[in-house]
């Protein structure tokens, strides 16, 4: 048996690589930026909540990482559903094949949907068949929430995956037994014990969504602009560190704050009801 | 009067890849009158689980038919079925309290709410967690769990009470306790109730009727006054604790509890009408309140040459010469051709 101490020790390694890597660098970034003082990044950051230009980036980004949140959690809750649901020898198979996307590289994965969306693509020759004329699907919003959609999927299945195959099969089966239709079964008890994995499931893709930079630089180009690629536009492009500074300060927010959301919606769900 | 429940020739063969399948019930016909308690015991495998989850729907049969008050409810889902289902693993709900897990029936059943209250206190009250209304399952112990799971299964009022194995996720001593409890709620509230199980003291405490199946087939069903004494064949008289086969010069199969064996010194007698064997004490193994003495019946061989007996007084050894005396009214005869 380990005792207390010792336990406690476990987390040191860790707790040193994230301060070193992570804590670090944002202390730094705010309190020495490169190539300026704190305060010019506290006014960067100032300017850029009321910039004209930048304003609808910020609403740009969270518009598409919550469409691609919510797509993916309406995509993948009912795919981890099936998983957890179906017979040992399948969901084994099963959850291989939901996570196997994950293991192609993000830029192969990303021209597909450059070849499937593009002017002369797929999507566009089909609707010109059909009498519609092309369609440029490439280079707008659609496209980058479509491939954001594609990356994170996974991660949502195996967020809700996690949840439901944790639940006992009985559960379900009470419920029917004292009355309840499927639907009321699925939703008075698989439903809310679900809940916890959801949120999981949606803080990773929000996160992963705000930072994305592959899909929206290769999908949006630079006419639709997410806080990612702006970012580095400004870091490797004008330069200009101070306000790279401060779009990465917004989007540290953004993140903290969907999941200072998610856990307070977690305790919610756990108390109530 | 029409039976809550009745089985007729039901089977379930569950199907297997490319295979012909395994046969987990064949033909069952079963019919469960009101108000009777009625246990399906055997060992694990023999259907019994199978044949309680066919009658709550969550299997359905691949033959024949199953009637719930007289109507044929084959094709019925669970939850038209008026059932109350006790799991083995209890099957709380997590996120709701106790009251609301009592009540979840009725919501179910769309009583209106301040009734569904009322109703599921009085069911909490039943099983004696009033005062526990208002917390989680997870805070409570096995045996409250169990309570809770019990008074969630009442509440509906239910045609039937379909018990799953229940008691067996209990310390022995709690179950014990939980056994008479299960019995008390039961004819308070007159429910009929279906308990499946592989523990035979239960059975036999528990049951108006006892169904004892193996391999999905029904081996002997009666009250357990009847049972007990006169096992219909060796499975049945193996599975309730005899374990004695001895070969008798000229006669079939019989078989006695090791309890009902007498052992008297060599060179007495037997009373006229029991059977009596020269044999030999081959091995004594101390119990306590007495001995479990086995002795070899002289000139038999196998398996059926040595009868254990529960010997009152510790005063044999191995090597001691014996009289076993088999007597009339505990012997009972199986029907010869049976051999394993």
């Amino acid at each position: 048996m380990l005792r207390r101490v010792p336990m406690a020790a476990l987390l040191i390694p860790g707790l040193a690589v994230l301060l070193f890597a992570f804590g670090y660098p944002v202390a730094a970034t705010l309190a020495w930026p490169p190539d300026g003082d704190p305060a010019t990044v506290a006014r960067e950051t100032g300017s850029l909540l009321t910039d004209p230009y930048l304003l609808p980036v910020i609403a740009r980004t969270v518009r598409v990482s919550v469409l691609t949140t919510a797509i993916c959690l309406l995509l993948g809750f009912p795919v981890a559903y099936l998983i957890s649901r179906a017979p040992a020898r399948w969901s084994g198979r099963l959850l291989v094949l939901a996570i196997f996307p994950l293991l192609l590289n993000t830029v192969v994965r990303t021209y597909g949907w450059i070849v499937v969306l593009g002017g002369n693509g797929l999507i566009s020759e089909v609707s010109e068949a059909l009498g519609l004329g092309r369609v440029q699907l490439l280079y707008t919003e659609t496209a980058i929430v479509l491939g954001l959609v594609q990356l994170f999927l996974p991660l949502m299945i195996l967020s809700c995956y996690s949840s439901l195959s944790q639940q006992d099969r009985r559960l379900e089966e009470a419920a029917r037994g004292l009355g309840s239709s499927p639907g009321r079964a699925f939703r008075t008890v698989v439903l809310p014990l679900a809940t916890p994995g959801a949120l999981v499931g949606c803080t990773l893709v929000f996160a992963g969504a705000v930072t994305a930079f592959t899909t929206p630089q290769l999908l949006g180009g630079t006419r639709e602009r997410l806080l990612s690629t702006l970012l580095y536009s400004r870091v490797n492009v004008s330069l200009d560190w101070p306000s790279a500074s401060a779009i990465a300060l917004v989007m540290t927010a953004l993140v903290l704050a969907v999941s200072a959301l998610s856990g307070r919606l977690g305790k919610i769900g756990s108390t109530s009801s | 009067m029409t039976p809550v429940v009745e089985l007729d020739r039901v089977g379930h063969r569950f199907a297997a890849k490319g295979g012909a399948g395994t046969t987990a019930v064949a033909d069952l016909d079963l019919a469960v009158r009101r108000g009777e308690f009625t246990t399906l015991l055997g060992p694990s495998g023999c259907g019994k689980t199978t044949t309680l989850r066919m009658i709550a729907g969550f299997l359905r049969p691949t033959s024949g038919r199953i009637l719930l008050e007289g109507a044929d409810a084959t094709r019925t889902p669970p939850e038209k079925r008026n059932i109350g289902m006790v799991f083995q693993s209890y099957a709380l709900f997590p996120h709701m309290t106790l009251l609301d897990n009592v009540g979840y029936g009725l919501r179910a059943r769309k009583v209106p709410a301040a009734e569904a209250r009322e109703r599921a206190g009085q069911a909490l009250e039943l099983v004696g967690l009033s005062h526990a209304a208002g917390r989680k399952p997870a805070e409570l112990s096995g045996g409250q769990q169990q309570r809770v799971a019990l008074a969630r299964a009442v509440a509906i009022r239910p045609s039937v009470l379909l018990l799953d194995e229940p008691l067996s996720n209990l310390d022995a001593r709690l179950r014990v306790q939980m056994r008479r409890e299960l019995l008390q709620v039961q004819r308070e509230t007159g429910l009929t109730a279906i308990l499946v199980t592989h523990d035979q003291d239960e059975a036999l405490e528990l049951s108006d009727t006892m169904v004892i199946l193996n391999g999905g087939r029904l081996e002997q069903q009666g009250a357990p006054r009847d049972v007990f004494p006169r096992p219909a064949s060796r499975f049945v008289a193996e599975f309730l604790g005899y374990d004695n086969f001895p070969e008798l010069p000229g006669r079939g199969p019989a078989t006695i509890r090791p309890e009902h064996v007498r052992l008297l010194p060599a060179g007495e007698r037997e009373d006229g009408g029991d059977t009596g064997l020269d044999g030999t004490v081959a091995a004594v193994t101390y119990q306590g309140a007495g001995c479990l003495v086995e002795a070899g019946i002289d000139g038999a061989e196998g398996p059926g040459s040595a009868v254990r007996c529960l010997h009152p007084a510790d005063d044999l050894r191995p090597g001691d010469r014996v009289r076993i005396v088999l007597p009339a009214r505990h012997l009972v005869e199986l029907p010869a051709g049976e051999q394993r």
